[in-house]
């Protein structure tokens, strides 16, 4: 599903990816680990498309498409979705007509009818139900004043709605308590499918107790410099980063 | 340039002279006293918008003497030191509409707005103790003057709504309302800019535990001039203001908003609030703003601020992740902070409004 080949970037002029390569399948949840530094909210920012991100070399491609290529929003037309690590604040734009404006862009994109208001709405509440987020919380302006826990669950949300073939989750455990994470984990899973694959930016290896991947990779200095199982995270949870850098 | 301008201050004068001279004899002497007060060009409250030009406007408009008492009456509706041009005004009354409103009634004085090219004025009283509306919403320019003075009885609450017309010409224009002991008035506007638009807006609170709460969106685009100037001006004990204006200019357009809060001497716990943030989308258009205080008591708990800056990219950026396009993102973010400046009974109509405002501007 996703390919990352060779890739490097940098944001200004500074170097950060550095020729990396990676592959998440369709189906599968991969994490991306690492210390502060490595470039992991980097890379994530790369894939999505995020103005002052540049790619220097390689590529990146998501099932055929070659995403270096497209701008954000068709990025996430084709299928990308970022859950940000900090959400920004819109205030004046309500969080329902901010999702509905979403939906209805991509399915117009994709020549698909729009989707009829009250089918919409009932989505999204039940949506936000299952989230443990209130109903006036739609009516509210888009992370306008909400909690930490409440903007990382508004993220959750928006895939939900918008079904993005790739989910890409940038440190999406930070600033969230044990029972936000378990309603945050919980939504993910509910992802996760055979068309879907989800990539998990991540220091701490807790939300991995939640959301079990299928690999782990450790970023330092800007490339994959070590690959393994869902054991690795273990691992690095008891022995920290330095033994895998410190060489 | 002294040259230009004194001419046409000169001939407004000599203009103004005459209409007083040619008015019925009970014209009070007051509006010739009050020449001697009229902003020159550059004057700090004219300083980003040339009153010569208003002035030129008056003199060379349409001429309808004023009924002497409708003149007096006027002259004494309003604070003529703070604004000597009502006494242009007064001398120059195409119509004259006063009324009291009554608890439950709405006011949509549409009928006074179709009217002639001219100075128009409306007072307004709403009878103590009810709650009513006041919607404005002028299909086109009102005239050269036009004044709306409001004066809200004890304990009633008056719910204002102003949307400008989509061009309001050249004109002056004054809201003078006074609140009187636990009277509420809430005001919401949309202000879409002119060749010359001059708002006014006084507000005074004069009885005990009086409250006003304006909020407002001001857009100027094309090669439009809004100037909003607003006073709040605490004379009581225990009142509380609370204004919040979002500017926009786009393209050549030119905003200038201006926010007095003055406190008395006796309004001991007053308090006062007053914000305005201001979006600048185009290097040709201009943003003037300043928030003012002046107070003259210690018991008091006042906040403004102003600010001018540009879309938040990173907002911008979290729209586009989500597919929606670079020009639709930019349309959203601006409704939004347009949207949070209007409000109130007439929220619909100035939806229309801008949506029309927008269509005509590149995102």
């Amino acid at each position: 599903m996703l390919e990352i080949t060779n890739l490097s970037a940098s944001v200004g002029d500074e170097a950060i990816i550095d020729g990396l390569t990676l592959a998440v399948p369709a189906g599968e949840v991969h994490a991306i680990m690492g210390p502060n530094g490595s470039g992991k909210s980097t890379l994530a920012n790369v894939l999505s498309g995020r103005p002052g991100y540049s790619v220097t070399q390689g590529s990146i491609k998501l099932g055929d498409l070659d995403l270096n290529e497209l701008e954000p929003e068709e990025r996430a037309v084709a299928g990308l979705f970022l859950a940000f690590q900090y959400p920004t604040e819109i205030p004046g734009v309500s969080n329902m007509e901010f999702l509905k404006a979403a939906l209805d862009a991509q399915r117009a994109a994709r020549e698909e009818e729009p989707l009829d208001a009250s089918s919409f709405m009932r989505t999204a509440r039940a949506t936000a139900k299952e989230l443990d987020l209130d109903p006036d919380f739609l009516k509210r302006g888009v992370n306008e004043g909400f909690s930490g826990g409440e903007k990382k669950r508004n993220e959750i949300l928006q895939m939900l709605m918008l079904q993005p073939k790739l989910a890409i989750l940038d440190e999406t455990d930070s600033g969230l308590d044990i029972d936000a994470l378990q309603v945050v984990a919980e939504g993910v899973n509910r992802f996760r499918a055979p068309d879907h694959a989800i990539l998990l930016v991540t220091h701490y290896q807790r939300l991995l107790d939640y959301i079990k991947p299928d690999r782990v990779h450790v970023l330092a200095a800007g490339k994959v410099i070590k690959s393994g199982g869902p054991e690795l995270a273990l691992e690095l949870e008891e022995r920290g980063y330095g033994w895998l850098t410190d060489s | 340039m002294a040259d230009g301008q004194l001419n046409t201050a000169q001939s407004f004068a000599a203009w103004l002279a005459e209409a007083q001279g040619t008015a019925p004899t009970a014209t009070p002497g007051d509006a010739l006293e009050l020449l001697a007060l009229l902003p020159e060009p550059g004057s700090e409250s004219w300083k980003y918008s040339p009153v010569n030009r208003l002035y030129e406007a008056l003199r060379t408009g349409p001429r309808t003497p004023s009924n002497p008492e409708d003149c007096a009456a006027l002259l004494a509706a309003v604070d003529t030191q703070r604004y000597p041009l009502a006494a242009a005004t007064a001398l120059n009354l195409a119509s004259v509409t006063r009324l009291t409103l009554n608890h439950g009634e709405t006011l949509n004085p549409e009928a006074f707005d179709a009217q002639q090219q001219g100075c128009h004025w409306l007072h307004i009283e709403v009878a103590p103790g009810a709650s009513a509306e006041l919607l404005q919403r002028p299909a086109q320019a009102t005239g050269l003057g036009a004044i709306t003075s409001i004066t809200i009885g004890a304990g009633a609450t008056l719910i204002h709504s102003v949307s400008g017309a989509p061009d309001s010409g050249t004109q002056w224009q004054l809201h003078s309302v006074g609140i009187e002991q636990n009277g509420h008035y809430q005001r919401h506007q949309l202000s879409l800019g002119g060749t010359l638009e001059r708002n006014d807006i006084h507000v005074q609170l004069t009885g005990r535990n009086a409250q006003a709460e304006l909020t407002g969106s001001l857009l100027s685009g094309a090669h439009d001039r809004s100037d909003n100037q607003i006073v709040l001006e605490h004379q009581a004990q225990d009142c509380r203001s609370e204004a919040r204006f979002h500017g926009l200019a786009n393209q050549h357009g030119k905003l200038t908003f201006g926010g007095r809060i003055h406190i008395l001497a006796d309004a001991a716990g007053t308090d006062a609030r007053l914000h305005n943030p201001n979006l600048l989308l185009a290097d040709t258009a201009e943003i003037n703003t300043k928030p003012e205080l002046e107070i003259y008591n210690d018991d008091v708990v006042c906040a403004h601020g102003a600010t001018v800056g540009q879309l938040n990219e990173d907002a911008v950026f979290y729209l586009r992740s989500r597919g929606i396009k670079l020009a639709a993102a930019r349309a959203l973010l601006l409704r939004g902070f347009v949207d949070d400046g209007i409000g109130g009974p007439d929220q619909d109509h100035m939806t229309t409004l801008i949506n029309a405002r927008f269509a005509q501007w590149t995102l």
